[in-house]
């Protein structure tokens, strides 16, 4: 659903970078694996993204119908924020505080979920 | 900072919609329960500031790390994705 360029209206700034809340979504690689989010009026600000369902299979947080109705559209994606450290083995993703994206309406939210048990930076690979 | 006093089942208000009660007190815990507009996010702050800390990091990643994992994903035999 994300195979192209996508201007994303975030309706709260992402946690730690308040006045931000316009980013262009990119894929980076062409499996569709990683992205880059990118804050249009601060190029230099940029994230990479994963679909959730591309490392954590049974990764399903029930977040769409509380984010529906903020982001406008019932068609909700998960993304996760990645870390990336010298490579593939290091690399964590942030499962506590999915991004959660409608494609129809083009806004986006960082949802954090009531959940302690997941952690913000998982390793993306098992070791 | 306002410093006040509120017994189980009673409320502050903050603002014309936020309402902030509390709903239980055992030992050194209180439950709260918190209604407010969906435009106005709520988070435990521990949580809040562990989440910014996480962000920085994340946007931090450089463009040689994206490369080298890139070049990693590719190189494997992963299933294509729809």
């Amino acid at each position: 659903m994300m195979e192209r360029t996508r201007q994303l209206h975030f309706v709260e700034p992402l946690p730690g970078f308040a006045g931000e809340d316009e980013y262009t979504l990119e894929p980076i690689d062409p499996r569709g694996l990683l992205f880059s989010l990118r804050a249009v009026n601060e190029p230099s600000l940029r994230f990479v993204l994963t679909p959730a369902e591309a490392f954590f299979d049974d990764y399903n947080p029930d977040v769409a119908g509380a984010v529906a109705p903020v982001l406008g559209g019932e068609d909700i994606s998960l993304l996760l924020v990645l870390t990336l450290g010298v490579g593939l083995a290091d690399a964590t993703a942030n499962l506590r505080a999915p991004i959660a994206v409608s494609a129809s309406t083009g806004r986006a939210v960082q949802v954090v979920i009531d959940d302690e048990t997941l952690p913000m930076r998982e390793r993306i690979v098992r070791q | 900072m306002l410093i006040l006093t509120r017994r189980v089942g009673e409320s502050v208000i903050v603002g014309d919609d936020i309402v902030i009660s509390v709903i239980e007190v055992r030992g050194d815990a209180v439950r709260i329960g918190i209604q407010a507009p969906r435009s106005v996010s709520v988070h435990r702050e521990e949580v809040y500031l562990e989440l910014q800390r996480a962000n920085e990091q994340a946007a931090s990643s450089s463009d040689a790390a994206i490369g080298a994992v890139v070049e990693e994903l590719m190189g494997e035999d992963r299933p294509e994705r729809d």
